[in-house]
């Protein structure tokens, strides 16, 4: 409707003026967009513009005349009334606005008394401010600070695991850090550039580096140590798992053990390891010494006894009766054996001196195989044997190997197999082709069989078969250990199959003679610019 | 006959080859140790020398390269007769100039006079 009080008060001065200005104000209360209403003093109604009858859902004029209490809560209306009628001015009261169909409107009150040229209070003006849109806002802002809030607690969880990781693998590091330092054996380690990384004081020790700062040099920068240079050229002679021995002096013997050090993807240098067994080799030599000199010192009587005995049996010493002879050829065969115990036992101490294996060459494990057979044609005819060597079709490649080591290996086998065959039994030799890397050897016998429950001492010193002690069959007990032992160093395997009283096969295989360098050799080369004339001396 | 010298410092071992090679018809010198091989290889030049490697003052080695090195003696065959028998032992004497290297429990005195037989031709 209209302001007509408005009217009424400018109406006097300026009437025709007014009259314009008071047109204008109706107009302008009439649309403006927000929700107005003009309430006596006594809370009745006066006008209300299109905003609030919009607000609402009441018709233009259809409030006129109505209490405010149609609008408002009665405590809500009772306490906007004395607020405005005190204060002249009331802001941002907060209230429920109903609208006809008595939904709520949660609302923000602005209220203005107005008074007459008598300063009596007339009535006042009522602005309302929809909140739900501010509202909505402001649970939309809500939501999105707690949002921001969950987000900082989990980054702040985040941080704080983070921190705990940290500090865990502060600790690990320090705990490997000192178990390392703490290791009497040296360790280095150098990065994929070749960089030391790692150097605990053993290592320094050992090596007789004093300088403080040699993590982050490079293997040229401290090469002018000899000893480190004759490290990691013993390191790059190295083959794939074995153990490496380096001489400082006379009596300083270290071990020496590399690897490449990598992750799933990538290499990340490699690691040597320096052990001093000094100590160790000095007893060992010392016991493998006294082996030797007392078999060589058991030799000399031996063979006297051995010349004495076949000069009876060959008439020498003069004539003999046949029971006489008899026992002489006893004698004789209890001496070879003898003779024979010596050999192993000096075998034994060369492999425990670790002489056993000096020079590796290419050979031929096939014609190694008939030297040995041809050697033993006599007893396998006169044990009536059924003797068999295969071959494959194609021709088998080279081995490297000690030749003389190999033949005692094969040697030993044979004679094994032959010693526990019975006469007219079966023995066969075969080699194949295992893979690309490995020849195998195998010798099957009919022979006695070794019993299950001694099957796992066969390789240990002195072993000797509980079924082949009881045919009084002669034999060390040394010749598996040595047959492990070399085939072992030659980066080999041995291994048996064996069924009491059907046969044995022994099985071993010899790496086959590869035309490129050692494993560790093309690992340093890529490591190393092998321009470096101190890595290619 | 040919001669042949016994270097051999175990008396029954000494006797033994001695008896058996004088069996077979050779004229058999003695010695005792290297220093006496050495004086009766001067003395008699022998036709052949049987030689034990393990010895009292100048051992078999030592005795061997000086024989060779000596051209007096340099073409007496010798023929090492030891106790010791690894590779690097029997190397060592081939490469001084031994003809053979007999490890002697691994022989009888028969298969030794086989030996010599082989080597006088």
């Amino acid at each position: 409707m209209t302001f007509n009080n408005k009217k009424k008060e400018k109406t006097g001065n300026f009437p025709k003026k007014t009259e314009t200005s008071q047109n204008h104000l109706q107009d302008l209360a009439f649309f403006f967009p927000l929700p107005l209403v003009f309430v006596s003093s006594g809370g009745v109604i006066l006008e209300t513009n299109l905003a609030l009858n919009e607000l609402l859902n009441y018709q233009e004029g259809e409030l006129i005349g109505e209490s405010l209490e149609k609008l408002l809560q009665k405590p809500d209306f009772e306490k906007l009334l004395k607020e405005t009628l005190e204060n002249d001015f009331v802001k941002n009261f907060e209230s429920i606005l109903k609208t006809k169909e008595n939904k709520e409107i949660p609302s923000s009150l602005y209220a203005r008394l107005k008074r007459d040229e008598k300063n009596q209070p007339i009535g006042f003006f009522l602005a309302f401010f929809d909140l739900r849109k501010i509202q909505k806002t402001q649970k939309e802002l809500e939501e999105k600070t707690r949002d921001l809030e969950r987000t900082k607690i989990s980054l702040l969880n985040i941080l704080e695991d983070m921190e705990e990781a940290r500090r865990t693998a502060e600790l690990e590091q320090l705990k490997t850090r000192a178990i390392i330092n703490n290791l009497i054996d040296g360790i280095l380690f150098f990065d994929n550039e070749g960089v030391l990384q790692i150097i605990n004081p053993a290592a320094k020790k050992i090596l007789g580096l004093k300088e403080e700062n040699l993590i982050g040099k490079t293997i040229e920068e401290i090469e002018k140590n000899s000893l480190l240079i004759k490290v990691i050229q013993a390191a790059k002679s190295q083959e794939k798992d074995s153990v490496k021995e380096i001489a400082f002096g006379p009596d300083q013997i270290f071990e020496l053990n590399s690897a490449l050090v990598s992750s799933e993807t990538e290499n990340l240098g490699f690691v040597i390891n320096i052990r001093d067994v000094s100590r160790e080799r000095r007893v060992e030599r010392l016991k493998s010494e006294f082996v030797t000199v007392a078999a060589h010192q058991l030799r000399t009587p031996l063979s006297a006894i051995k010349w004495t005995l076949k000069m009876f049996l060959e008439g020498d010493l003069g004539q003999l009766t046949p029971n006489q002879l008899n026992f002489i050829e006893k004698l004789y065969q209890s001496n070879e054996r003898m003779i024979e115990l010596v050999n192993d036992l000096l075998n034994v101490a060369r492999i425990e001196e670790g002489r056993q294996i000096t020079e590796l060459v290419p050979a031929s494990l096939e014609s190694l195989c008939q030297e040995v057979i041809d050697s033993f044609k006599y007893l396998l005819d006169k044990k009536n044997i059924v003797f068999g060597f295969l071959l494959p079709a194609e021709k088998l490649p080279l081995v490297k190997v000690d030749r003389e080591s190999i033949k005692l290996v094969i040697h030993n086998l044979l004679d094994n197999a032959i010693k526990y065959t019975p006469v007219g039994g079966q023995i066969t030799i075969s080699l194949t082709k295992k893979n690309d890397e490995f020849l195998e050897f195998q010798i099957k016998d009919t022979g006695f069989g070794i019993p299950k429950d001694q099957q796992h001492r066969i390789f240990s010193r002195f072993f000797r078969g509980a079924n082949i002690i009881k045919l009084e069959t002669e034999g060390t007990g040394l010749g598996l250990f040595i047959v492990k032992n070399i085939v072992e160093a030659h980066g080999g395997r041995v291994w048996f199959e064996s069924e009491e009283g059907k046969g044995t096969t022994f099985y071993f295989t010899l790496p086959i003679l590869q035309s490129g360098k050692s494993i560790f050799e093309k690992i340093y080369k890529k490591l190393f610019r092998p321009s470096k004339p101190s890595f290619s001396r | 006959m040919a001669n042949i010298l016994v270097v051999e410092d175990d008396k029954f071992l000494r006797e033994l080859i001695v008896r058996k090679l004088k069996e077979e018809n050779y004229n058999v010198i003695e010695a005792i140790d290297g220093e006496d091989g050495l004086a009766k290889i001067k003395e008699t030049k022998p036709d052949l020398v049987l030689l034990d490697l393990i010895l009292p003052g100048i051992d078999g080695f030592e005795l061997l390269s000086r024989v060779k090195e000596d051209p007096f003696s340099s073409q007496i065959p010798v023929i090492i007769l030891s106790n010791l028998g690894q590779r690097d032992d029997i190397e060592k004497g081939l490469r001084l100039g031994a003809v053979d290297f007999l490890v002697k429990a691994h022989f009888t005195p028969g298969e030794i006079i086989q030996k010599i037989k082989n080597v006088l031709g």
